[in-house]
């Protein structure tokens, strides 16, 4: 895969070319792009080998020269239970959701239930907006083989891949659970009241605001070793909002404390540099770019959009996305 | 590296037992989710016995995780 960062004029000629594509960019920036085998999601906010950007001009693209072949759909809310249901044998699925839609807030509760969820590697991202444009202008996704750009919709592209090459999804995460208390939530959303801390019932606005814990460190739930976040969004009177939901029974703690958060993103990312960034298809949280002043700042090798939400299967928060493409025969692999 | 039968016991093990120290993504989010199908009705198992077996079987990058199960 080749990551870059490109003008509308340079992206153009690419797609004109006739490669398959995947787009990263301002609403303006993708509406100058033609109709080709591309899909792309709006955000002005970006990774590149230079560091962190803000950008409305210019779009990152992702190259897929392994792809065989694409197929490129809409889905609203309703049609999510079908979304996965023209994948190809072997490959993966890219999928761009506008941030604060319906089907945004359908994916993120419903997709651990996704028919064939775990069948083949899903990826993608929430797409978003210049901070200074909040209230005023509405995420889009673009399906670049029709045109139609929507807010109300995500687009998915299922991409076939060589026979001879898989695709492996995979999450950077800097926070582990910490060690205080069990927390655990009555009923799954993007909202709670309530929380039962340790066995004990408790408002969970006022048990945060006891306790004096900040916002900017997630929960964080552990699925069988892998570290899933649940950033705050914030706490009111009564009850707390999140960015993604809190799951009804499961265990959640704070995440573990890691000091000053800029200093300890850049010590983090500083290890990944031999972590292959520069050939994955990757993506990064909003967040880590507020906290983490990741403006100016790399994160490793990594490169790409910076997004209102990640999607590794599941919709995850303040997290690093990647996909990575490996040599290998999945047939003698699954003899 | 083969795939176990879908009658092997290994497969149950993995739902119900100590959890199996994996390390791919999917492998970890299948398998947390099926743990919590299986503890909320144990009469899907063999649901969720069928949807292991059949992961291993699709994704290559899951063999690895084959020999934690």
């Amino acid at each position: 895969m080749r990551n870059m960062f490109l003008s509308t004029r340079e992206a153009s000629d690419l797609i004109a070319s006739g490669v398959v594509l995947l787009a990263a960019g301002s609403a303006q920036a993708l509406a100058a792009l033609p109709r080709g085998k591309w899909i792309g999601g709006s955000t002005p906010y970006f990774m590149t080998a230079e560091g962190g950007r803000l950008d409305h001009d210019k779009v990152f693209c992702t190259v897929l020269d392994n792809a065989v072949d694409v197929r490129c759909a809409v889905a609203g809310e309703s049609e999510l239970p079908s979304l996965l249901s023209d994948r190809f044998g072997n490959g993966f699925s890219y999928l761009l959701i506008p941030a604060f839609s319906a089907v945004h807030q359908r994916f993120a509760v419903d997709a651990h239930g996704l028919p064939g969820l775990y069948d083949q590697p899903l990826i993608g991202w929430v797409t978003g907006i210049d901070l200074g444009d909040l209230g005023k202008v509405k995420p889009v996704v673009v399906n670049g083989m029709t045109g139609e750009t929507l807010e109300d919709k995500a687009v998915v592209m299922h991409v076939a891949l060589k026979p001879d090459i898989f695709a492996e999804a995979d999450i950077v995460n800097l926070f582990t659970q910490g060690d205080g208390p069990d927390l655990v939530f009555p009923t799954t959303g993007f909202s709670a009241s309530t929380c039962v801390v340790d066995g004990a019932e408790r408002n969970f606005a006022e048990w945060l605001r006891e306790t004096g814990a900040g916002t900017e460190l997630p929960l964080v739930a552990n699925y069988n070793g892998a570290m899933i976040n649940v950033a705050f969004q914030g706490v009111h009177e009564n009850k707390v909002d999140f960015y993604a939901p809190v799951v009804a029974g499961r265990i959640y703690r704070l995440a573990a404390s890691v000091g000053d958060y800029p200093s300890a993103y850049g010590t983090y990312c500083n290890s990944l540099h031999d972590a292959g960034g520069a050939t994955a298809l990757s993506c990064n949280c909003i967040l880590n770019y507020l906290y983490a002043s990741l403006e100016g700042r790399t994160t490793g090798s990594f490169t790409g959009p910076v997004t209102f939400g990640e999607i590794a299967y599941i919709l995850l928060n303040q997290t690093l996305v990647r996909l990575d493409l490996l040599s290998g025969n999945l047939a003698a692999a699954a003899d | 590296m083969s795939i176990p039968s879908i009658m092997d016991p290994r497969w149950r093990r993995a739902l119900t037992g100590d959890e199996p120290k994996v390390t791919s993504l999917a492998t970890r989010l299948l398998i947390s989710r099926l743990r919590d199908d299986v503890r909320r009705d144990p009469s899907a198992m063999n649901d969720a016995v069928s949807q292991l077996h059949g992961f291993f079987s699709a994704n290559a990058f899951a063999a690895r995780d084959l020999s934690a199960l």
